[in-house]
């Protein structure tokens, strides 16, 4: 059972298609299987009536657009919807929606669109035993597109080769996997899950070279949102506190690396375990429940050392 | 997959005095798809300050109210916290299951859950138990209810018991329903009838719960209803007001300041209209609860915010089928529960009434709040509501050789009449001439697509003979892939509407459960914009 109502957070979504009644049934039928993003998410038929709500709000960032929503083609559309967001310095997305049969035209103008992440049938998002396992796709290929867009790979590669350096190769591959397995279960949002993503990464580079992040306002940001203080010692208290998720979860992050460094990695596992009873906080019981796997990271991240030594 | 189950008995309740009105038909499923699961509780976590949540113990105790979350941290959430002020008589974990039930806009949901574990601190107790695996749902049936308050009961009418000849009272009304009254009496007797404001209503005697009284209403006439309707509308819908408490020019005022009128193209001037609807009105105030109940809101400072009306309007396959119309509300956010109560009280209102019926309504797309609680009312709570896009074309009609035909009803409005045409899939109706403010309700309506319009002339040759008009103009609403099918030379095609909705009388809960969720959401989306006015 997932109930994942961070997942959206922070902007509005809006559908908009010409044909009677269809876009309230599908915001109404997203709104059925996601109730938590009902208040974010709005619908209309007339392209006017869109422009004028993305303008006052000024905070859609993903558009599921029909592709006869409008009188000019869906990218230019999309495109005049979106800016009023983008004013914030954040990409917005989208996904285009057919009736009927796909269109060979469409299909190859989303792909040419890189902030149209679909091309997808209004089916998948009005039969209730698919709208829920669409929204949670177009929710990956969210946060994989909004992350490759302030992201691109080249500037992955040469951060990451910056943090392995300043942080070590065990260091890094293990936290680099922790941090992964942590966010898995976590009811973070999409820009903190980025962030959990590549926030020890950007900590090293700031470290080692912080005229790198100088010129790039979002990546601080996303730094930001994890950085702060350290979580102590693995109890109920600590880590069922109200500091917000991710810089929890970082931080726990780096006292897990410190205590594989210390060789200790294995003893504090199994003092979260104890602790872990029901009602105990998330991330406690996730300790428990992964113990094995993180083990098993502490190893790879070793092998990973030798067998670049080799 | 969701899977229907068999009908369940309703189980009894000694708190519950509505349970005749507890109709279970087709409302019960059981969950127990992950999705599904996952969106019933996260439903109910996003609105847990409008939502109940109980523990129901084996045996006849009342179900404990609890406190129901889970770790917000968690995105697979495999374990509720239950928090319960006072001691629980609950047994040690793994002994035990819990039965949790929820409600939320008028649903009912309920799970067995494992308990996990269980502990007390300072009094209260916390719960925890394992995700369920299954969950049923239930449909509530039962109308609102309202607790009558002491200092409530100051400002309402008295209310007296006959028995045989004798008066006993004034008594003290604990609770009112528009079925049923519970009554503080502290002999056993069975009344025969309260007296409400003056009024004799016949009763019945259900049980006697908690030393309360509870008698069911027996509406005799429309009289009845409506004295116990305006009795219980003050504690429930306390900005509700009639609209004869109001001159015909404020209330002109509130359809102007409203922009109501203007929506609607007339040829009537300001003055001449005022005058054709201060007759119109003092009519329907004739008719009041008989066919038609007008009622408008006010602020806290008694200024006019808005009205809605429901009238007896048509007639198809021989049912009486009462409209929605003549909705204006003011548009600020701090009067958004006030408009939702000009939707609601209709509701409840028509489904208090004792005969059968069906609903219509007409409302513009536009208004992205109305498309809200329509879509999700017929297509989420209640699917065999019929909620489709229409054109509404102007037309004039005269009477033809074959205007006798078909069969008419009339209903006396004032010194007006109504006349109806029912005409199988097509039904139509005329007069009094301001019934609505605009004149709407001159109308023909068919809900099915349209073969041909010789039906549908029919239909106006006949009201305009049955009139006693050369020429009716009439406002034609057909499915909207049939407005072609409409010709003439004077054929106008209008755009205030485009939606019409029609539903039975055993629908109108789930209206008011969309109309309150719908609220809920608007209020949290504090979009100004997307509060609309209706036809």
């Amino acid at each position: 059972m997932e109930i994942h109502d961070r997942a959206w957070e922070g902007f509005r979504i809006l559908v908009l298609g010409k044909t009677s009644l269809l876009p309230m049934q599908i915001e109404q039928s997203i709104a059925s299987a996601h109730p938590d993003i009902e208040v974010q998410l709005s619908s209309f038929e007339s392209y006017d009536q869109a422009f004028k709500f993305c303008k006052q709000e000024g905070n859609v960032g993903f558009f599921l657009i029909t592709e006869d929503a409008a009188d000019v083609p869906f990218n230019s559309a999309f495109k005049e919807l979106a800016v009023h967001y983008e004013k914030n310095g954040f990409p917005a997305f989208g996904a285009i929606l057919y009736h009927g049969e796909p269109n060979a035209f469409s299909e190859r103008l989303v792909s040419k669109t890189p902030q149209l992440l679909e091309y997808l049938p209004t089916s998948v998002l009005l039969n209730p035993n698919q709208v829920d396992m669409t929204m949670r796709q177009l929710w990956q290929s969210y946060v994989l597109s909004f992350e490759q867009k302030i992201l691109p790979k080249p500037l992955q590669d040469s951060l990451n080769a910056l943090a392995e350096d300043r942080l070590g190769v065990e260091s890094f591959h293990f936290i680099s996997r922790l941090t992964n397995n942590l966010s898995s279960e976590l009811n973070l949002s999409w820009l903190e899950n980025v962030a959990l993503k590549w926030a020890y990464v950007l900590e090293a580079v700031e470290e080692s070279a912080p005229a790198v992040l100088r010129p790039s306002p979002h990546l601080r940001s996303l730094l930001q949102l994890c950085k702060g203080p350290s979580i102590g010692n693995i109890t109920s208290d600590n880590l069922g506190s109200q500091i917000p998720l991710s810089k929890k979860v970082f931080a726990l992050a780096k006292e897990l690396d410190l205590a594989r460094t210390q060789g200790k990695l294995g003893k504090i596992l199994d003092g979260a375990a104890s602790l872990a009873k029901p009602g105990a906080p998330k991330l406690l019981r996730h300790l428990q429940k992964h113990k094995n796997t993180i083990l098993t990271f502490e190893l790879d991240a070793k092998n990973i050392k030798r067998e670049r030594l080799a | 997959m969701s899977q229907r189950t068999s009908l369940k008995l309703v189980t009894y309740n000694p708190n519950d005095y509505s349970l005749g009105e507890v109709l279970v038909k087709d409302t019960q499923q059981a969950i127990s798809d992950s999705s599904s699961l996952s969106a019933i509780l996260s439903l109910f976590f996003q609105w847990r300050d409008r939502a109940t949540c109980h523990i129901v113990l084996e045996g006849n105790r009342s179900p404990i109210p609890a406190s129901m979350d889970y770790d917000r941290e968690d995105r697979f959430p495999s374990e509720l916290k239950l928090t319960v002020v006072n001691e629980v008589p609950i047994g040690p974990p793994g002994t035990h299951k819990l039965k949790i039930r929820i409600e939320l806009f008028r649903q009912c949901y309920e799970f067995d859950s494992a308990l996990l574990d269980a502990s007390v601190s300072d009094g209260i107790c916390l719960f925890i138990v394992g995700m369920p695996g299954q969950i049923l749902s239930f449909k509530q049936r039962r109308l609102p209810r309202v607790t009558v308050s002491v200092e409530d009961a100051g400002s309402l009418p008295d209310c007296f018991g006959l028995l045989g000849s004798e008066k006993l009272g004034p008594l003290r009304v604990t609770e009112i329903g528009t079925k049923a009254i519970r009554i503080a009496l502290k002999i056993e007797t069975q009344l025969e009838s309260v007296i409400l404001g003056g009024t004799e209503i016949p009763v019945e005697k259900v049980r006697i719960s908690k030393g309360d009284h509870i008698y069911s209403f027996k509406f005799a006439s429309h009289v009845h209803l409506g004295v116990v309707f305006d009795y219980y509308r003050q504690l429930a819908y306390p900005h509700i007001r009639p609209r004869c408490d109001f001159t015909a020019e404020e209330l002109l005022g509130l359809y102007s300041d409203t922009n109501y009128l203007g929506k609607f193209q007339t040829e009537a001037t300001a003055s001449q209209r005022l005058d054709s609807l201060k007759d119109a009105w003092n009519s329907a105030s004739q008719e009041f609860h008989r066919i038609t109940a007008d009622y408008v809101s006010t602020d806290d400072d008694n200024n006019l915010t808005g009205a809605s009306s429901a009238s007896l309007a048509f007639f198809q396959f021989a049912k009486p089928v009462w409209v929605f119309h003549q909705l204006c509300a003011k548009t600020l956010p701090h009067l958004l529960e006030q408009s939702g109560e000009l939707y609601t009280w209709r509701a409840d209102y028509l489904a208090s009434r004792t005969e059968d019926l069906s609903v219509l309504a007409w409302f513009d797309s536009k208004s992205r709040w109305l498309e809200r609680i329509y879509v999700k009312f017929a297509f989420h709570k209640n699917r065999s509501a019929k909620l489709r896009p229409v054109a509404v074309i102007r037309k004039n009609f005269s009477p033809s050789i074959n205007s006798g035909s078909l069969p008419t009803k009339k209903e006396r409005f004032g010194n007006e009449f109504r006349v109806m045409v029912d005409n199988v899939n097509s039904f139509g109706g005329a007069y009094p001439k301001f019934l609505n403010a605009s004149g709407i309700l001159d109308a023909i309506v068919s809900l099915e697509p349209v073969e041909s319009e010789s039906a549908l002339n029919a239909i106006g040759a006949t009201l305009a003979s049955a009139v006693g008009a050369d020429r009716l103009r009439l406002e034609v609403s057909v499915p909207f892939e049939n407005k072609d099918k409409i010709t003439g030379s004077d054929c106008e095609l209008l755009h205030d509407v485009d939606r019409i909705c029609s539903f039975d009388k055993s629908s109108l809960v789930d209206f008011i459960a969309s109309v309150e969720h719908s609220i809920a959401v608007t209020q949290r989306k504090k979009v100004l914009g997307e509060v609309g006015d209706a036809a």
